[in-house]
């Protein structure tokens, strides 16, 4: 009996180390993504570093070892955020991190990663705070000011308005896209007529948007997440108000398309991604993203974040590749990449860490899609 | 502006109504809150959605809707409630508790966490009256509810099914001694009160335009509070709490903050409660 017993445990004790064993001389990423709350946002960027570690493994990983990235989960929460940032790197003790995805998250994991020396790079933080948040902390997208810069720079030149209503999430980044972006129209002489709030999981607008459409002006921006932002603007729509509406990142995705249906025609967004830059690298990627889509029908889509962590993958394995798998390493590669040949651009970083590209695109839905204005 | 925010607080005030409707008709009955039924709401909104997605019929989805709020809350009856007929009045609202979390639960392992768009996209025409506008969709939205409101009122109190119904909320044991099967009248009521309350759910998704497994969750609250403004177990009551409720939400947004909309509602039933304890029509008890 004591034999049978002994058998099986060492069975089990083999089995499972199958199961968890990642041979020593892999390289190992670690990666902090939105999967399960804001998934539609996580999962596609998990599509984006993988597509990049297939590449790179398929052409024999880096200098013959293999690149493993392991996964977790942040729950939108800074809290989780810093317990999956704990956990892979003293765990699985890799030297770079590939998120959060959120601003706030960004900032909770910051102090952590400063003291351990952990290079972070986050692929979708917007808040200016993060070009303060120390040495090892970069970024991969604009920061919300270049965002905000761009989009009131737009709406006075291109849709020659004269007059804002603002309609934001009551939370932090709609906040800051509140009182950012009515600065930057306050800039251009553009003055905000009216903002409201809605709080995050409301879906009954009427009596915001009834106050709104009392007052006279010509551009609606809506900043928040698509949750809320198509529901925001099929509700608008069905009120009676017909004026030009304009949205942040967030609306930059098909289900918002999908959501707020005829509603979102001529809506106006900004985008970190232009799908149809003609390079040879941006064509492999979306073929093999497309791919996926087919693939998988049922798992929310969204390529524009799959093209920033593509991006930042393929960066820091260069990084690795050139400088050595340590932190310094990687961070001696960041700071001196010039014109890395990105999807989404053409990248370097700055002094603040952030990423340098050709700006931000503007994209106006017709039709049922998203068409580059500018 | 005024007139316009007291249009907006009567359309959603008039779909509180139904599920306060719900709500205030198995209470009368049976003595319980069923805390599920916003949860019945929800899967009203789905069935309707899912199978307006399926087949682009509108008649067919609307009557699928309503089935399965039906279907939802028959099996509610029978499997939450009717086991803990006679127990404390507590142990079947611990029931609905449980049964409202096991159905969110249930729909978003189901439906996924995503919100869904109404699958039917459109424009409703809007019309102006005296300076306030008003689209075909927020008139057909109070023109269904009151026509259901009506057509409840008028069942219960000139059918035969609908006496019975009064009858065994005024003493059960007297109706079942006087032949009414007070069985079949838990399970009509429940499948009364789960068909408004998936009326109501359709009528939200196509005007929210967003279905989700936690939609139910706010004005599953509402439609209580409207219930117990108006005063539990009284439908006219409840009608009148609903409607209140909606203006003063609406209200409360538009003249001080949006952000504390929700709050509103709240408010409304806390002090009803203080200055008058058994609601706008309750009686005492």
């Amino acid at each position: 009996m004591k034999k049978v017993l002994c058998v099986s445990a060492l069975c089990i004790a083999v089995f499972c180390m199958g199961i968890t064993e990642v041979k020593a001389d892999d390289i190992k990423i670690g990666a902090i993504l939105r999967l399960s709350k804001g998934a539609s946002d996580g999962l596609p960027a998990r599509r984006g570093i993988e597509i990049a570690v297939k590449e790179i493994n398929a052409k024999g990983g880096i200098k013959g070892k293999p690149v493993t990235v392991i996964y977790e989960d942040s729950k939108d929460s800074p809290q989780d955020a810093v317990n999956a940032f704990q956990k892979l790197t003293s765990m699985d003790k890799v030297q770079v991190v590939i998120g959060p995805m959120t601003s706030g998250e960004v900032l909770a994991v910051a102090p952590i990663a400063q003291a351990g020396k952990i290079v972070v790079i986050t692929p979708t933080g917007t808040s200016p705070k993060i070009s303060d948040a120390g040495e090892y902390i970069y970024r991969g997208c604009n920061r919300i000011d270049k965002q905000a810069e761009a989009l009131t720079k737009f709406a006075k030149e291109s849709l020659k308005t004269t007059k804002v209503a603002i309609l934001y999430s009551n939370e932090p980044y709609g906040k800051g896209c509140n009182d950012l972006f009515t600065k930057f129209f306050g800039e251009l002489g553009i003055p905000v007529v009216i903002a409201e709030s809605f709080m995050v999981g409301d879906r009954d607008f009427s009596s915001q948007l009834t106050k709104i459409s009392q007052a006279k002006f010509d551009l609606l921006f809506i900043p928040g997440y698509l949750q809320e932002t198509a529901p925001v603007i099929s509700q608008a729509r069905k009120m009676g108000i017909t004026e030009q509406s304009m949205g942040v990142y967030g609306d930059m995705a098909p289900k918002y398309i999908e959501l707020a249906g005829k509603a979102a025609e001529g809506h106006v967004n900004a985008s970190e991604y232009n799908e149809n830059l003609a390079t040879p690298t941006n064509k492999k990627f979306k073929d093999e993203y497309y791919k996926i889509v087919k693939s998988t029908p049922n798992e929310p889509n969204n390529i524009m974040f799959a093209a920033i962590t593509y991006d930042m993958a393929r960066l820091v394995a260069k990084g690795i590749e050139t400088k050595g798998n340590t932190p310094d390493g990687i961070r001696a590669y960041l700071d001196t990449v010039k014109d890395f040949d990105g999807v989404t651009g053409k990248l370097s970083f700055n002094k603040t860490r952030d990423v340098v590209k050709q700006g931000v695109y503007i994209f106006k839905v017709k039709n049922g899609k998203y068409v580059k204005a500018q | 502006m005024l007139i316009q925010q007291l249009v907006n607080g009567l359309v959603v005030g008039s779909v509180y109504a139904l599920v306060a409707l719900g709500y205030t008709m198995i209470y009368g009955i049976l003595g319980i809150i069923n805390f599920a039924q916003g949860e019945i709401y929800m899967f009203g909104a789905f069935g309707a959605v899912l199978t307006l997605a399926a087949t682009g019929e509108l008649g067919l989805a609307v009557l699928a809707g309503i089935s399965s709020a039906c279907v939802v809350g028959v099996i509610l009856e029978r499997f939450a409630f009717r086991p803990l007929r006679g127990t404390h009045p507590l142990i079947p609202l611990i029931s609905a508790i449980g049964a409202s979390i096991f159905l969110s639960s249930l729909a978003l392992l189901l439906f996924g966490p995503e919100d869904r768009s109404f699958p039917l996209d459109f424009t409703p025409a809007s019309h102006r009256v005296f300076g306030t506008r008003i689209t075909d969709l927020q008139l057909i939205i109070v023109g269904v509810s009151f026509g259901l409101m009506v057509i409840l009122t008028l069942f219960v109190n000139l059918t035969k099914h609908g006496k019975a119904i009064l009858a065994v909320a005024m003493d059960s044991d007297a109706a079942r001694l006087s032949g009414i099967s007070v069985n079949l009248t838990y399970v009509l009521t429940f499948l009364l009160g789960s068909a408004l309350s998936g009326a109501a759910g359709i009528l939200m998704a196509v005007y929210y335009n967003a279905t989700s497994p936690t939609m139910g969750l706010l004005p599953g609250l509402k439609g209580f509070s409207a219930a117990i403004l108006g005063g539990v177990g009284s439908i006219p009551g409840a009608i009148i709490g609903g409607l209140v409720l909606g203006v003063a939400e609406n209200m409360g947004g538009a003249y001080i903050s949006s952000s504390f909309k929700d709050a509103f509602a709240f408010i409304a039933l806390v002090l009803v409660l203080i200055i008058r304890p058994r609601g706008i029509l309750g009686s005492r008890k």
